[in-house]
């Protein structure tokens, strides 16, 4: 390149450079470095030289524009406008905490969002992963189990997965001679490992040869089962443990944090299904995960299997699937595990933005009042020569440090509250372990927070032009009123903020009404002074019904014998939430037509004849259970009423005969029971059929879990527990005795994620309300203080004080009035969306919208009132003194 | 003047304008000082009036073919302050070659 060149391109880049020059010095910078660059170049020095010098040049340019803004510069202005804020501790506390409030809320909740609803599923590639269900429409079941001889001929003739694996759920027993404890299990295929994809930590998974019937048994333990019962023993591998009543080898140990599909399984072993059998199509219990084949999307997935529907009656012999009668369904298992609770959780979402703006418009209503006060500062400052950069700087730095305390402040609270989030929720939150502070929100959130400050904090130096400086100053007074537009900003700052606060509010008020519609639902049993656990009898120790009924009989007598203790029961179910059972049941005599019911069942429930009174479930019709219904009576059974009423409309179900299907004696009805919740409060209560447990026993159907119920009629039924461990480990010492409560807390459970959202959401609307108040409050406050003067003015010329109280009241609530209506209005559009959660009440409800505007009149008024009262305190002769 | 901190590199700059006017370049090839430290400290020592800087006269720049350069000059306060200058960058020198910080002969 030539020289002259080489000076074109210098000059230019001069050029460019001499931008960051501040205007006045521009054009000479400008001329001077082109000059010397090409001196310098024609003095001969090195290409590399020049560059360097070039580039330095760029380097004084950088150094022009922040002169003065040297690091020491900078310290000193924080150190000024942090001592302006601690000057006026009221208008720091409010607005920190304020913004602090709005970041952390926002910061956890959104963290909770992203951590269960958004964030992928921790199994590699889990988009591709998705969920088999079946249907029974005629039965009413939409999400159904899949049966072997299903899962065997989806397996191997739907090609759009790579690997399809199935799973079941139980609770196992282990270590009997050790420390008995019982775990939630899981008994997988070997291909379910395969599809999910996770190497264990040691060991290995199992493999096909080890799931099959009759191989030996082999289980994987969960991370945090070998650390709490194994002391995460390295040589836990090939060790033997008793597993239900099975020396079990174990091959693996899992990595931390995997469980299989949110079952909260601790103990993996193989299903050992036999694919030679394809009988038992009607079997239904198997869960199915599968992997999609590359490159097949979900919807072609569901294509072919939709089309495997269709095609299965005509092609395959058993003729069980059928598009009508018993379809399949497929969903993304992301979908699965979190569609559940995303509505409720987008809902809290909303809330708590709502919350963020409320809490913004407060501090932009902070700092515009702050503003106002300190144009006389500003002006003086100007005036003696402080350059626009410099008021500039100052307030920026001071909107800047308030913002940056506020988000310090929500980070942690945001912090804080998910750590309690994380304790306090029910247990049916998904993946609630997986969720962490999640840094893009707080970045957000705090992005927000700081551009408010600036935008607002940034207002007093807007007007600052010298003409209006002069004026200014000379117009004197300690305070300059503010002009008609900022007037308006607050008050629609003040309206948004009460329309906002109105629409949670409301939002909360149907949330409560709801969670006490759902309190106040009968469960059809009587839970107070109840105590229940549940026992697992092993094979090996119980092999027949007989064992399991001596044991049964033992442990009653011996628990009845206990003083305090006024009834004792067992039952093979636990209300209000059970696992429904829909058995084929055959009704004697029943004509089955196009209309009238299938003949299922949804739950069977075996019960000691102490099972009723114990419960405190009426007996509507006929009979209970007496002991005399023994294994030589005649076998006998209960129904509920509703089954009654779908079985047998308009008769009497006493004297009529049923059975399950699959042969066996008849059982003759001798009673109907009152309902009894199952399916969990909210939902309907579903046909249930009652079992003796003797006569099952004799029948060996006799179920091996057994729940027991124990009366105790004391305030604290808990205080028995350590007498029922004692009389159980004195019959048999290797039986661990779980799921040891107050029969109320059952209740409680059932009820728990209810409570959780009611809890939140009104906790957001309490904490906007206080917001909305302290805004209103603010607003009117300094509204009082501008008008100060007319206010004196008229209590000088003779207006009462109750006037002037009233006047200033009307002005408040006037603004309050439009927030109220925007806010109504709002809401009615709004919660709708709130119609998946709400139990038994209509998003409509109008309890809960009337509720809401009085709460938020109330607090107008409070908020009002204060500023109102001070209006009359104004001294007349003070105020116009001050001229 | 007491505003114009006195740091090696003003000092040598301070020096360098001392023996006579100078450009950009000029002093940045005496003191052998960059370009990103030499046109700040001009430009801060201008700002305390201990030097003065105008272009020169265009016609001889034109007459030697090159753009007309920035020519700086010590005020009488900037002379003072080289004065002081000299007598800091003297001391300093002394205290090296005194061993005063230990020595670098090695006669010890």
């Amino acid at each position: 390149m030539t020289d002259a060149r080489l000076s074109k391109v210098l000059g230019a880049w001069v050029a460019a450079v001499s931008v960051l020059v501040p205007a006045a010095e521009r054009h000479r910078w400008r001329e001077e470095w082109h000059a010397d660059l090409d001196d310098m170049l024609a003095s001969g020095a090195g290409l590399g030289a020049v560059l360097s010098t070039a580039l330095g040049v760029a380097g004084a340019a950088m150094a022009f524009r922040f002169e003065g803004m040297t690091m020491d510069g900078w310290m000193k202005e924080v150190l000024h406008a942090m001592r302006g804020l601690l000057r006026r501790p009221g208008f720091t506390v409010v607005a920190v905490l304020t913004l602090g409030l709005g970041i952390g809320a926002n910061t956890a909740i959104f963290s909770v969002v992203n951590g269960v609803v958004l964030e992928p599923l921790r199994y590699p590639d889990s988009e591709r992963l998705v969920m088999l269900t079946s249907a029974f429409p005629g039965l009413g079941f939409d999400e159904f189990w899949i049966s072997p001889p299903e899962y065997m001929e989806i397996s191997e003739q739907v090609r759009a997965f790579e690997t399809v694996g199935a799973y079941n759920t139980y609770q196992a027993s282990i270590g009997a001679d050790e420390q008995p404890e019982r775990v939630d299990a899981a008994a997988v295929s070997w291909q379910l490992l395969d599809v999910l994809r996770v190497p264990p930590l040691l060991g290995r998974a199992f493999g096909p040869e080890e799931d099959q019937p009759g191989a030996p048994p082999v289980m994987l333990l969960s991370h945090e089962l070998w650390e709490r019962a194994f002391g995460a023993d390295r040589e836990i591998l090939g060790r033997s443990i008793d597993v239900n009543g099975t020396a079990t080898t174990v091959i693996g140990v899992m990595p931390e944090g995997f469980d299989v599909n949110e079952s909260g399984s601790e103990l993996w072993v193989p299903l050992g299904l036999d694919w030679g059998n394809r009988g038992n199509f009607g079997s239904h219990y198997l869960y199915l995960v599968a992997r999609l084949a590359p490159g097949i999307t979900v919807e072609a997935a569901t294509n072919e299997v939709n089309a495997f529907v269709q095609r299965y009656p005509d092609e395959m012999p058993s003729g069980h699937i059928s598009p009508e009668n018993h379809p399949l369904n497929l969903v993304q298992l992301q979908e699965e595990v979190v569609g559940d609770v995303r509505p409720a959780l987008m809902i809290l979402l909303g809330a708590v933005g709502f919350v963020l703006l409320i809490a913004c418009a407060n501090v932009a209503n902070l700092l515009l009042a702050r503003a106002q006060d300190r144009h006389k500062e500003v002006a003086v400052r100007a005036a003696m020569g402080a350059g626009h950069g410099r008021l500039l700087r100052q307030f920026l730095t001071e909107g800047i440090i308030l913002s940056l305390m506020g988000a310090l402040l929500g980070t942690a609270l945001a912090y804080g509250s998910l750590e309690l989030l994380r304790t306090a929720s029910p247990g049916d939150v998904p993946r609630l372990s997986e969720v962490d502070l999640d840094g893009t929100v707080l970045l957000v959130t705090t992005a927000i927070a700081i551009a408010t400050g600036i935008f607002f904090g940034l207002a007093p130096t807007r007007h600052v032009a010298t003409s209006q400086l002069a004026s200014a100053l000379r117009e004197g007074g300690t305070r300059s009123t503010s002009s008609a537009g900022q007037r308006r900003l607050r008050s629609l700052l003040v309206i948004t903020e009460t329309a906002l606060a109105l629409i949670l509010a409301v939002g909360a008020g149907l949330m409560i009404r709801s969670f006490g519609a759902l309190n106040s639902v009968e469960p059809g049993f009587e839970p107070a002074g109840l105590l229940t656990f549940q026992i697992y009898l092993p094979p090996s120790s119980y092999p027949d019904g007989q064992a399991q009924l001596a044991f049964q009989e033992r442990l009653t007598e011996s628990l009845q014998a206990e003083p305090g203790v006024s009834g004792v029961a067992a039952m093979s179910g636990l209300p209000p939430v059970r696992r429904l059972n829909a058995n084929d049941t055959e009704f004697e005599g029943y004509v089955q037509t196009q209309d009238s019911p299938p003949q299922n069942v949804d739950y069977y429930q075996t019960i000691t004849h102490d099972y009723l009174q114990t419960m405190g479930i009426e007996i509507v019709d006929g009979r209970g259970f007496e002991p005399t219904d023994d294994g030589g009576a005649v076998p006998v059974a209960l129904v509920n009423e509703t089954l009654a009423q779908r079985f047998y409309p308009g008769e009497n179900a006493i004297g009529k005969r049923l059975r399950p299907s699959g042969g066996g004696p008849f059982l003759e009805i001798v009673g109907v029971v009152a309902d009894v919740k199952q399916g969990g409060l909210e939902q309907p209560v579903g046909t249930e059929l009652y079992f003796h447990y003797p006569q099952a026993a004799a029948l060996d159907g006799a179920p091996r879990t057994m729940n027991f119920v124990v009366a105790s009629g004391g305030e604290d039924p808990t205080a028995v527990a350590p007498a029922v461990r004692r009389h159980v480990w004195d019959i048999d010492g290797t039986l661990p005795v779980s799921g040891l409560q107050a029969m109320t807390d059952v209740m409680g459970d059932a009820m728990a994620r209810a409570r959780f959202l009611t809890t939140l959401l009104a906790g957001f609307a309490g904490l906007a309300l206080l917001l909305a108040a302290v805004g209103t409050y603010g607003v009117m406050s300094y509204a009082v203080g501008q008008r100060s003067r007319e206010l004196g003015i008229r209590m000088a010329i003779g207006a009462e004080a109750s006037r002037v109280q009233a006047l200033v009241l009307r002005e408040g609530l006037r603004v309050a009035a439009v927030g109220l209506v925007i806010g109504i209005a709002g809401a009615w559009v709004l919660t709708g969306i709130m119609e998946s959660i709400l139990f038994d009440i209509g998003a409509r409800d109008p309890l809960s919208f009337a509720a809401g505007p009085v709460l938020l009149t109330l607090v107008a008024v409070a908020a009002c009132w204060i500023p109102a009262r001070r209006a009359t305190r104004v001294d007349p002769v003070t105020v116009l003194r001050e001229e | 003047m007491h505003s114009i901190r006195l740091t090696h590199t003003t000092a040598l700059i301070l020096q360098a304008l001392a023996s006579g006017r100078r450009h950009g370049f000029q002093i940045m090839d005496v003191t052998g000082l960059a370009s990103g430290t030499v046109y700040p400290v001009l430009r801060r020592l201008e700002k305390g009036q201990a030097v003065l800087s105008e272009w020169e006269d265009s016609a001889d720049a034109s007459a030697a073919g090159r753009r007309r350069r920035r020519i700086y000059r010590l005020t009488g306060a900037g002379q003072l302050l080289a004065e002081r200058a000299r007598e800091r960058l003297a001391e300093t020198q002394r205290v090296l070659t005194d061993g005063a910080l230990g020595s670098v002969s090695g006669s010890d």
